[in-house]
């Protein structure tokens, strides 16, 4: 018997949890603090918490905070972690489900919803889940087009992923010095010429998905004057009920103190347009989108679509195309698979792409309710399956948490020279070299 | 700018916010719960999952109870950042704007 297998024993269940997000690390403290259970939690990146590392905007410091909350539940004794290793990759579902007493799927949301008019796969169109991961050092994120001769940027979206992106490219490099974002992303960013930043919602004020806190960063940005192109809406919070009426009054507030730009970039809010094509012979240059007022025309260098994540299919799961997520009931995928363990789901693969990093908490505990239930009644009908966890050694390529330590260390360090808390590490290879690992996609 | 619990949870303590905070900063008093101010990471989660609708964005705060910001704020004094709600448990105590005793 291994030590982990003897591990396992004294505690009694084993979970694998596919995903290293804030919902998979809920679900797995639960399981470890609460239940007492031995807890597998697996990314396919060398680094844990998901969208908080790779989603969060980097200058939401307070936010990313967060990882140290995280960071307990990995310290606990009964929780591993296995970084680099990807399910349909390095392992296959079909024995993750025969080695575990129940498998957790908290693969999140990593694909975007298309804008679906003519021109949009021009160059210099993208989608915000890769702009995000550009400044947020993704190791497979590529580099948006060149900034330096970029005028203006759209950003398409009324939601607070559109607010983060507009105000990362609105932010002088300066700003951005304290955050993680790594050296060569504020190099990029401080050669951009950007003077004009659209944000443009295909509805009007009062129907905007930002939130106050989120919308009020807008109007202090050192570098950037916010004006409101309301057009026909109304900009008055008369008989609005509730958060939405805080946020007409900023949008008003906004519009009655426009007078004259006096910074070197502009923030741009509108209301009401549709986009109806992206025009442009190779590269974009302009966005025509329809309005109550006709069609409107706005030159362009960047175009950037925030209009929703969209979950992913895994391989041998089965996949709602048309919502983006596993079928389920009360977190457990649906249909099951006869005689062999449960699986089960948390996070935005379930409920699909909304809410805070706080919903989760309540979603996976959810979940877990569902795994407890099952596991309790299976006692009664079948002979439970000898669990038979990884071994620490079992892929040549994992990193363990002490490896990541070492890439959270590296980072740390690399942070001092600018005054910042870390700056990310953006390659697989300085990733792997930090965490003492090689990249490879053989089991040793 | 965290976020704060005013009249709404008074004699009421629904806790439902508790299981959304992801930070665990949401600790229970005698009467009421209170958000502790330097833990709060401003998610917004705790808000939403209120059936009493007693949070409130403290920049955005209602009319009539601003002064709960401070006594959040106050209810932490002795108890400082414990790091967690569970780590410290319910308290007996209380901190109560004047007037906002709903009883």
């Amino acid at each position: 018997m291994t030590p982990s297998e003897e591990g396992a024993a004294d505690v009694g269940r084993h979970v694998a949890v596919i995903g290293a997000g804030p919902s998979g690390v809920y679900a797995a403290e639960d399981m470890a603090t609460r239940l007492g259970w031995s807890v597998d939690v697996i990314d396919r990146l060398p680094t844990p918490y998901g969208l908080l590392r790779y989603g969060v905007a980097p200058d939401h410091m307070k936010m990313k905070s967060l990882a140290r909350a995280l960071e307990r539940v990995f310290a606990h004794s009964n929780v591993r972690f296995f970084g680099n290793v990807e399910v349909g990759r390095d392992i296959r579902v079909e024995e993750l489900r025969a080695r575990y007493d129940a498998v957790i799927y908290a693969v999140g949301a990593p694909g975007h919803r298309r804008l679906g008019v003519p021109g949009e796969d021009l160059i210099g169109v993208q989608p915000a889940t890769d702009l995000v991961a550009w400044y947020s050092g993704h190791p497979d994120a590529a580099a948006p087009p060149d900034l330096s001769a970029a005028r203006s940027a759209v950003v398409i979206g009324a939601g607070n992923v559109a607010l983060d992106v507009a105000r990362l490219l609105a932010k002088s490099a300066h700003e951005l010095l304290p955050t993680d974002v790594p050296g060569d992303v504020i190099e990029a960013l401080e050669r951009s010429a950007l003077t004009d930043i659209h944000i443009v919602c295909r509805r009007g004020p009062a129907d905007v998905k930002f939130t106050y806190k989120e919308l009020a960063e807008m109007g202090e940005l050192e570098n950037a004057d916010v004006v409101v192109h309301a057009g026909e809406y109304s900009l008055d919070s008369e008989g609005v009920m509730g958060a939405q009426a805080t946020i007409i009054d900023l949008f008003r507030q906004w519009a009655e103190r426009e007078s004259g730009r006096r910074k070197s970039r502009t923030v741009h809010f509108h209301f009401g347009l549709r986009p109806e094509r992206v025009n442009g012979t190779r590269g974009v240059e302009a966005i025509t989108f329809g309005s109550a007022g006709g069609d409107q025309v706005i030159p362009v260098d960047l175009v950037v679509t925030a209009i929703g994540s969209f979950g992913r299919a895994m391989v041998d799961v089965d996949f709602d195309a048309g919502r983006g997520v596993i079928p389920h009931l009360d977190g457990r995928v649906q249909p099951p698979s006869p005689g062999l363990s449960g699986e089960y789901v948390v996070g935005w693969i379930k409920r699909g792409p909304s809410g805070v990093i706080g919903t989760n908490k309540a979603d996976a505990i959810n979940t877990v309710a569902t795994v407890v239930a099952d596991l309790e009644a299976a006692v009664d009908t079948v002979p439970h399956a000898v669990t038979r966890p990884f071994g620490e050694d079992e892929f040549g390529s994992a990193v363990l948490w002490d490896g990541w330590l070492g890439i959270d260390r590296a980072e740390i360090a690399g942070g001092a020279a600018r005054g910042a808390a870390r700056v990310k590490m953006a390659t697989w290879d300085q990733l792997l070299a930090s965490a003492g690992a090689t990249r490879g996609d053989a089991r040793s | 700018m965290p976020f704060v619990i005013g009249d709404g949870c008074v004699d009421v303590k629904d806790r439902s916010c508790i299981g959304f905070c992801p930070v665990d900063c949401i600790y229970e008093g005698g009467r009421k719960l209170y958000i502790n101010p330097d833990e709060c990471i401003d998610c917004g989660a705790c808000e939403s999952a209120c059936p009493m609708n007693a949070i409130f964005y403290d920049a955005t705060i209602h009319a009539g109870q601003e002064a709960h910001v401070e006594a959040n704020r106050a209810f932490f004094a002795e108890l400082g950042t414990p790091g967690g709600a569970k780590r410290v448990g319910p308290q007996t105590w209380d901190v109560i704007p004047d007037g906002h005793d709903t009883v």
